[in-house]
């Protein structure tokens, strides 16, 4: 922009109010722009795969499960656990050489530290879908070079270690309740535990034009 | 402005101060580029100081930044160690025992921060003359010390908690280094948060959330209202402080920089890259190019969907549907590209200390171009739109007016500050990564200052002129990310072998950064978030990987008080609408 098309702005501006300006400009622009627009409400944005870019941060996975040995992995367990910054890795009995590797996807965020210190051991994959229909089922577990006579004892280990997860139990029988009194329909209610509201504006970009989950 | 001229004009400060209060100056010395620290003996005397720097050389008050050195061992040792360095350590010195407080001022004129540090010898009942009778804005950060450090101002007329709510023990304060992070605590119910009362005939009080219905984080707002309009607002905050201070000092230096980034989600980059640049500037190491060209495109994007987005609640909070979709769908486009180039949504992982994370590739570069022409068509359309429907501008205009005098008295910043005419944008003021490349006299596209001062005179502080700061923003912005995305693809049109240039470019690891920093050493960091600066000061420990004290403060921390200001005399169903388009992050103030 030229100087003296910016002063001529500013004294035009400072001449009219808005209303005048307004009717010098009203020619029902409005409603031709509505009418204009096409729809941009996508039906199902998990099948639109297109929309999925390449560097995406999806869920962690476990690339190479059977050469623990090279990483190491007998001394370096609780180095690999240390590495997650919410506590999502745990692994558990490292004896005999075998172990068992968990990835809780509810503490996970996403932040990808396991794949820059691990990168060949973890992956952030493309997959989109994390929603399970309870928290146990957010967790992953991943065996690692397991021998036989080892298997049962792990499993008795995981199973216990799961049977006190009474939150869940709650919250079933809550459901249960909830689904009696309202039906199935979607209903998102958010408990603020101190985000940092990035889950804020997801949920409210659910609204807008494009998702319109309503 | 070059180096050599900051050097020289930080010597003239140097030798002016230290003339003017010879006896009560125990050390003066210039650290990372462009701050000059100022040790004083003794409290009183650091009043004096930050009297005249406020008065006479018309600085502004950023932060205050209080730090519990009572435990720092074998600080004699280290003196013997360190005294080479030209730099010394201000926590060398034995005498330094106790808390010390530091005042950061910073100069609009000049890229040069003034930090003036007082020691506190008194362990047991630490207390320091308050300066709020002189600076107003120093209200907030002297009860935010008082809550967290018991670090008492003496004078500050506001004695009630801010930080921490009533049912937090008197006499526990958590950023003191002898609280354990793992201390469960009792909860005690018998206080009360006495909020300033409005009495009178047909006076009522309203009080809405700490739950809100919506989705919107936490926070009490207390009206006292006369028939419709407000005759006072109070608004009580900090309902999900996360206690990230505290948390970062058990934390090491890249551990710190993801939570750095989810201080506040919606300014990821901003955020990440004060501390970025803290670290960065402690270590003096400048980072490539290339890495500050990626960091300034993906800081620009996060600006304009921001105000995209606070374009679009302005609609909904009017009342005007077709403006909102519009508006949503021009951020979801933003929010895809951030997608594309980045792989998140809301720009996580892009800083890492030293450089940047991820590169962008040329194709994508070529992408953000093409798609950004297209936005800017949309939004100007949309714009003129929006300046032709009454509806909408009868409900901005003279709604939550702040006047120049409370932006300047409060240390507002950022989109507030702009917006009654007070022109401060660190981006500006003290240029950083590429802005320092950019030609930032023009910085609201208006090349010529006369107009542009009037166009500044013209804002009246009101929830119009903010509507066009944030409408001029976003243009600017496209501007920006224009101009370097072009910069970036010339540079690889020149260079033939891209590809191994591009992996030498952005990769700096953090070993070779580990070796530059000095035990003890601290640094500011800073940034222009789309809410206004952001400032960061980290101390890294005994050990340098970890962070011995890291100060956190967001553009929202400085605005919150404003709105309380905003709402006065305005109707209640106007709150909405002066809320949003003041857009203050609550996770960002509650840390």
């Amino acid at each position: 922009m030229k100087k003296k098309d910016i002063k001529s702005n500013v004294l035009n501006k400072s001449r009219l109010g808005y209303k005048e300006k307004m009717w010098l400009n009203t020619k029902d622009k409005l409603d031709r722009d509505i009418l204009k627009n096409k729809r941009v409400t996508i039906p199902n944005p998990i099948k639109e795969l297109d929309l999925i870019p390449e560097n995406f941060k999806g869920k962690i996975n476990v690339v190479s499960s059977k050469d623990i040995h090279n990483i190491g992995l007998n001394v370096k367990g609780e180095e690999i656990e240390n590495i997650c910054p919410s506590n999502a890795i745990k692994i558990k009995n490292i004896e005999n050489s075998a172990a068992i590797l968990t990835i809780d996807n509810g503490k996970c965020f996403l932040c990808g530290r396991c794949e820059d210190v691990y990168p060949s051991f973890f992956r952030m994959g493309k997959n989109l879908k994390f929603a399970t229909k309870n928290k146990e089922q957010l967790i992953d577990k991943v065996e690692l070079a397991l021998q036989h006579q080892d298997r049962e004892s792990v499993n008795v280990a995981i199973n216990e270690k799961n049977s006190d997860l009474t939150y869940d139990q709650i919250g079933n029988s809550l459901k249960e309740k909830i689904n009696s009194l309202f039906g199935r329909s979607l209903t998102i209610r958010q408990v603020d535990g101190g985000s940092c509201n990035g889950c804020e504006i997801e949920i409210t970009a659910l609204n807008n034009p494009i998702y319109d989950v309503e | 402005m070059t180096h050599d001229t900051i050097g020289k004009k930080i010597s003239d400060y140097k030798s002016l101060i230290f003339e003017k209060f010879n006896g009560s100056i125990e050390k003066i010395y210039n650290k990372n580029y462009n701050e000059l620290c100022i040790l004083t003996s003794n409290p009183e005397a650091s009043t004096k100081v930050i009297y005249f720097i406020y008065d006479n050389l018309k600085c502004r008050l950023v932060t205050m930044i209080c730090t519990d050195e009572r435990y720092i061992e074998n600080r004699l040792d280290r003196k013997g160690e360190y005294n080479n360095f030209k730099n010394e350590i201000d926590l060398m010195d034995k005498s330094h025992n106790g808390f010390s407080l530091r005042h950061v001022f910073s100069n609009e004129v000049e890229d040069i921060f003034f930090i003036v540090t007082s020691v506190l010898s008194n362990v047991d009942k630490p207390t320091y003359p308050s300066i709020v009778s002189h600076i107003p804005s120093a209200v907030y950060y002297e009860r935010e010390i008082s809550d967290m450090f018991g670090v008492i101002a003496q004078g500050n007329p506001d004695t009630r908690k801010l930080v921490l709510h009533e049912q937090w023990p008197v006499n526990l304060f958590p950023l003191r280094k002898d609280f354990d992070i793992k201390r469960r605590i009792k909860r005690r119910l018998n206080d009360h948060y006495e909020y300033l009362k409005v009495e009178g005939e047909g006076i009522c009080e309203i009080p809405v959330g700490p739950v809100h219905a919506g989705i919107i984080e936490p926070g009490h707002f207390r009206f006292s209202v006369y028939g419709e309009n407000i005759v006072n607002l109070e608004t009580r905050l900090y309902y999900t402080h996360k206690g990230i201070e505290k948390l970062a000092e058990t934390m090491t230096l890249s551990e710190a920089l993801l939570l750095s980034e989810r201080i506040s989600g919606d300014e990821s980059v901003a955020n990440s890259m004060a501390y970025c640049q803290a670290i960065e500037r402690m270590a003096s190491i400048p980072i490539r190019k290339k890495a500050t060209q990626i960091r300034t495109i993906c800081a620009e994007l996060e600006r304009i969907w921001n105000h995209l987005g606070t374009i679009a609640g302005m609609c909904t909070d009017v009342g005007f549907a077709y403006g909102s979709s519009r508006m949503n769908i021009l951020k979801e486009k933003i929010m895809r590209i951030n997608e594309k180039s980045s792989g998140s949504r809301l720009l996580f992982g892009i800083n890492r200390i030293g450089g940047v994370k991820v590169d962008i590739k040329p194709v994508i570069l070529h992408l953000i171009l093409d798609e950004i022409t297209h936005i800017r068509q949309d939004f100007d359309n949309l714009v003129k739109s929006l300046q032709n429907t009454s509806s909408f501008m009868d409900r901005l205009k003279g709604t939550g007016i702040i006047s120049n005098k409370d932006v300047l008295g409060l240390g507002a910043n950022g989109v507030i500050a702009r917006c009654a005419g007070v022109d401060v944008d660190t981006r500006k003021n003290h240029p950083y990564s590429y802005y320092r490349y950019l030609d930032l006299e023009n910085i609201q596209g208006i090349i010529d200052k006369i107009s542009y001062e009037v166009e500044l005179n013209k804002r009246k502080g009101d929830a119009l002129s903010r509507f066009e700061v944030r409408v001029i923003e976003i243009k600017h912005s496209i501007d920006i990310i224009q101009k370097t995305v072009t910069d970036i693809l010339d540079k690889n049109a020149k260079n033939d072998n891209i590809d191994s240039d591009v992996n030498n470019d952005d990769i700096l690891f953090f070993d070779s950064l580990k070796s530059h920093l000095k035990p003890y050493d601290s640094a500011l960091g800073y940034a222009e978030s789309h809410r206004g600066q952001t400032m960061h000061w980290v101390m890294v420990g005994k050990d340098t990987n970890r962070i011995f004290r890291y100060k956190i403060r967001t553009a929202s921390f400085c605005n919150w008080p404003l709105i309380e200001l905003a709402v006065q005399n305005n109707i209640v169903p106007d709150f909405p609408l002066i809320n949003k388009s003041f857009d203050l992050s609550y996770s960002g103030n509650d840390l």
